[in-house]
Formats: structure tokens, C-alpha cells, sequence
């Protein structure tokens, strides 16, 4: 009896014990420390703040070259650019430093909690970096407009317009190889189509913003397939691809309020 | 009175006697009790295994492939039964696609699913165009087959420049390439990346926040140490293709039975 009482009390003993370390591994494991909160926000920029940094210099540098795809800047004009770039820089790190702080403040009463809280802090971050901090609204792309010359200004416009164009057009072209697949385009039917959507993008006042580019893109392909599809002349499509265009057309009359508002159709 | 009584005795001895057995009726008696046996030993026979059915949503696509070749070979009525018959058997053949097991999978290897999310383990619409092409000379004149071989090898093309031009020119975009560079990409991308599937190109089309992962090899050819850290500071993600979407851009004709 004796020795059955001992044996109950061992193996208590040790499942306990067992079930103590596990739990104690557990919240270990949930715990984690600022480097870890910081390699969440800078995971795609070398995982630390110094890489970062970095990253984000060669980036301003970056610009300057995007620029002078379309213009010559004087050094004046890179100064001052350069400079609006360290305030985007600065902007950025005191959001960084104001989410570190709020993630040391973290009561540790539920792990699994703060985990998610410092997760919801770090990825809005980690997200702006991923696309970038000079782009609308910064003070990179303030001051781009304010130290330009009226003729540079329209240089740089002129090139973003054409490299949107030609953004549009390979869209276009992806689109009519997908498209292909189930309408079992011909090739000639697809450099057909190709060369028309290239006409109609051409003729475009404005050129949808990168922004929603895909869905509005996509819109403007269905409509202009339809409007072929539907002239008197088109032999472009056989009876059993035509209808498929025919159950395209729903589509390309929702979407004509939406494209009229961004100025895309009359 | 003696011959009342032997009389009484041979009526109660037949009585006592059991009734005559047929054979038949003992052979079925035989049976049912060999059936009670086996039923307490033996197992329960096993139902014949079921052959294996290929993924639905692979269906819509052998039937464009299908409608592809009727419109670009134009063959009679008996040589389409033939196709149509031969494109079954290679898509009952495609249960294997569901294997998920793929040797040499990379972190940009382009992976397919199905609409249950079924991981393929190679592209579907290339299986299905391979699979064509290796039953069609059998079935077609040498003129339609070689028709067939031309018209598929440029609807390849397209696809191929449609998806490496993109990708070229995101990366130009994103990092500010110049054009030789652009153009230097672009042949690498069509050369050395066979893989590269337009419809997994418009993932990236429809989800701008993201970058594909580009294999980091063709990468080296062309950019400089700078710009490849600078491409990996995107967010680099590998978007499944999912099979199965868009029913209402297929063609409505539906070959297979």
C-alpha cells in the first residue's frame, strides 16, 4: 500500500512538473523582446534601424535618378531635395520610436495579447517601408514641386504619363494572354486586340492613378472589347467567343458611372 | 386383428421416419451453411478501389484547349470525336497533378491551386497543351497538326512577353533601371525563365502592395549589388494562381462529356 501510495505521489510529482516547465517554456516563448518588434518593421530593410537608415539614404538617391530620367536637377536642387528627404526620414522614425514606446509600455499579463497589440503596431510601419516614403504626400514629393522649374515640372509630368501609358499597355497585354486562355484566342486575335487596346490607351486624357490602376484598367479592357465586339464591321471574334463578350457587357455597363467620375470615358 | 395391429406399426414407423431430401434441396442447404460459416471467418470482400477522379476545375481548361484546336486545325467531325476522347483520357491521366510534391521547390517556384485549395504540383494549362500536343499527330494530317504546332508555339509567345515585359518593366519602375537594363532583363526573363506564367502576373497586377519573387539568379545578371538590395526592401510575396475563377470568360462549348 505503502509503496502503491509512493509510486502515485512520484509519478504526481513529475507530471506536474512536466506541466510547470511547459508552461513556463510557453510564456518564454510569447514574450518578445524590442530587436524582435523591430525586425517586424524593418523586415524587408535589412531586419535593424542602422539598415534601414541606410536603405532609406540610397533611396532619396534613388529619386534623384528617377528624376533626371526626365530632367537635369542642379545641385542646388538636390540639396534641397535631399533635405526634404531626411525630414520624410525623420517623419518616419519618430512614428517608429513613438510605436516602441507604446510596445514597452505593454502590460505582459497576456502574451498572446500583446503579441497581436505590438503585431497591430509594427505592420502599419513595416508596410509604409515596403511602399515607400517619398511618394504622395511627402516632403520629398512637396519639395520636388516647389524647387522645380515650370518646365521641368512638365518634363516629369510628361514621362510619369508616358511610363503610365506603357504600364497600361503590358497590363493590357497580360490581360488579353489570360483572357486568351478561355476564349481560346488565336495569336492574331491577341496582337489584334493588343494593337487596339494601344490606340484606345493613346487617345486617353488622363491615365488612371497607380492607385486602383488594376480594377479601372480592367474596366476600361472589358468596355473596349465589347464596343469592338459590337461594330457593325468586327469580324473579330467567332459566334461562341462572342458570347462571352455578351456576358462581359453587364460588367462594362456597371463599371461606365465609375470610369466616367475618374474622367475615363465621355 | 394381427393385420390392424402391423398395419398401425408401419403407419407409426413412417410417421417417425424423416422426409426424403432432394439433392438440390441439400446443396442449397450446403451452401447456406457455408455462407454462415464464412460470414463468422472470413472478411467482408472488399469493395473494388475506386479510380481516382481528376480535379473538376481542370475541365473548363481542357475544354478551351479543345475549342482552341477546332478553331485552328478545323477538323472533321470523326477526327474531333478522336481529340475529344483523347483529351479525356489525358485529363483522367491528370490525377497525378494533385501530388503535392515537388522536387526542387523554391521560394519562387509558382504555385497553382484549385478553388478547395488543392495544391497543384506543376502549371495545368502547360500539362494540358503537352498533352495535347503529343496526341494530335496521331489523330490529324500532318498540315493541321503542324497548323496546331504554330499557332500554339506563338500563343506561347505572346503569354511569355506578356508576363516578362510586366515584370521588366515593374522592376524598372521600382527601381529605376535603365533602359538596357530594362531590355537585358526582359531576354533574361524569356530565356532563362520558363516558368514564368502570365496568370500568376496578374496576381501582382491586382495586388500593387506586393512584389513577385523574382528567382534571385536572373536578378544577378542584370542588376547592380545596390539595386538587388533595394529590390529586396519590397515586399516580396509568392501569390498562388488559383484555378477555377473567372467562369464567365470561358467559351460556353463544353467537349467533354
Amino acid at each position: 500500500m505503502n509503496t502503491n501510495k509512493l509510486l502515485t505521489w512520484s509519478l504526481a510529482t513529475f507530471l506536474g512538473s512536466i506541466v510547470a516547465v511547459s508552461t513556463h517554456r510557453c510564456e518564454a516563448q510569447n514574450q518578445i523582446s524590442l530587436a524582435q518588434f523591430d525586425s517586424w518593421i524593418f523586415q524587408t530593410a535589412g531586419r535593424d534601424e542602422e539598415q534601414c537608415r541606410r536603405g532609406l539614404q540610397n533611396k532619396i538617391e534613388l529619386q534623384f535618378v528617377r528624376i533626371e530620367q526626365s530632367t537635369p536637377l542642379t545641385e542646388s536642387q538636390k540639396d534641397c531635395l535631399r533635405l526634404a528627404g531626411q525630414g520624410d526620414i525623420k517623419r518616419f522614425f519618430d512614428r517608429v520610436n513613438q510605436a516602441r514606446e507604446k510596445f514597452l509600455r505593454m502590460e505582459h499579463k497576456d502574451n498572446n495579447a500583446n503579441i497581436n497589440e505590438a503585431y497591430q503596431l509594427a505592420s502599419p510601419l513595416q508596410q509604409e517601408l515596403s511602399q515607400g516614403i517619398f511618394g504622395d504626400g511627402s516632403l520629398m514629393e512637396k519639395a520636388t514641386r516647389y524647387v522645380m522649374t515650370d518646365d521641368q515640372t512638365q518634363q516629369i509630368l510628361e514621362r510619369e504619363l508616358e511610363q503610365s501609358r506603357v504600364m497600361m499597355e503590358l497590363q493590357g497585354k497580360v490581360f488579353l494572354s489570360t483572357i486568351g486562355r478561355g476564349m481560346a484566342l488565336t495569336a492574331k486575335q491577341q496582337r489584334e486586340l493588343q494593337g487596339h487596346f494601344q490606340k484606345k490607351i493613346q487617345q486617353l486624357g488622363n491615365i488612371p492613378a497607380t492607385e486602383g490602376r488594376s480594377s479601372v484598367s480592367g474596366s476600361l479592357f472589358i468596355m473596349w472589347l465589347v464596343e469592338l465586339a459590337n461594330d457593325d464591321d468586327s469580324s473579330h471574334f467567332d459566334d461562341e467567343q462572342m458570347v462571352v463578350i455578351k456576358r462581359l457587357e453587364n460588367r462594362a455597363n456597371d463599371a461606365i458611372p465609375m470610369l466616367k467620375l475618374r474622367g475615363l470615358v465621355k | 386383428m394381427v393385420t390392424r395391429r402391423w398395419s398401425f406399426l408401419l403407419l407409426g414407423l413412417l410417421a417417425l421416419t424423416t422426409r426424403p431430401v432432394s439433392s438440390q434441396e441439400q446443396r442449397v442447404q450446403a451452401v447456406q451453411e457455408f455462407n454462415a460459416l464464412n460470414q463468422l471467418v472470413a472478411e467482408e470482400p472488399k469493395p473494388p478501389a475506386k479510380k481516382p477522379i481528376p480535379p473538376e476545375f481542370l475541365k473548363p481548361l481542357v475544354n478551351a484547349e479543345l475549342s482552341f484546336v477546332h478553331r485552328v486545325c478545323e477538323p472533321t467531325e470523326e477526327q474531333m470525336k478522336a481529340i475529344v476522347e483523347s483529351a479525356q483520357d489525358s485529363l483522367e491521366g491528370m490525377v497525378d497533378i494533385l501530388d503535392p510534391k515537388v522536387r526542387g521547390r523554391t521560394a519562387s517556384t509558382i504555385q497553382y491551386r484549385g478553388l478547395d485549395g488543392q495544391r497543384l504540383n506543376q502549371n495545368p494549362v502547360r500539362r494540358i497543351r503537352e498533352d495535347t500536343m503529343e496526341y494530335l499527330p496521331l489523330l490529324l494530317s500532318d498540315e493541321q497538326y503542324q497548323k496546331y504546332k504554330q499557332e500554339s508555339s506563338q500563343r506561347e509567345r505572346f503569354e511569355q512577353e506578356a508576363a516578362s515585359d510586366y515584370l521588366a518593366a515593374l522592376v524598372t519602375y521600382k527601381l529605376t533601371l535603365s533602359k538596357s537594363q530594362q531590355r537585358k532583363l526582359r531576354e533574361v526573363f524569356l530565356e532563362e525563365w520558363p516558368d514564368l506564367d502570365s496568370q500568376w502576373v496578374v496576381a501582382y497586377i491586382d495586388n500593387q502592395r506586393f512584389v513577385p519573387i523574382i528567382p534571385s539568379n536572373l536578378l544577378r545578371k542584370v542588376l547592380t549589388t545596390e539595386q538587388q538590395v533595394a529590390w529586396a526592401s519590397f515586399q516580396q510575396v509568392n501569390i498562388s494562381v488559383m484555378l477555377g475563377q473567372n467562369a464567365e470568360l470561358f467559351l460556353e462549348k463544353e467537349w467533354l462529356p
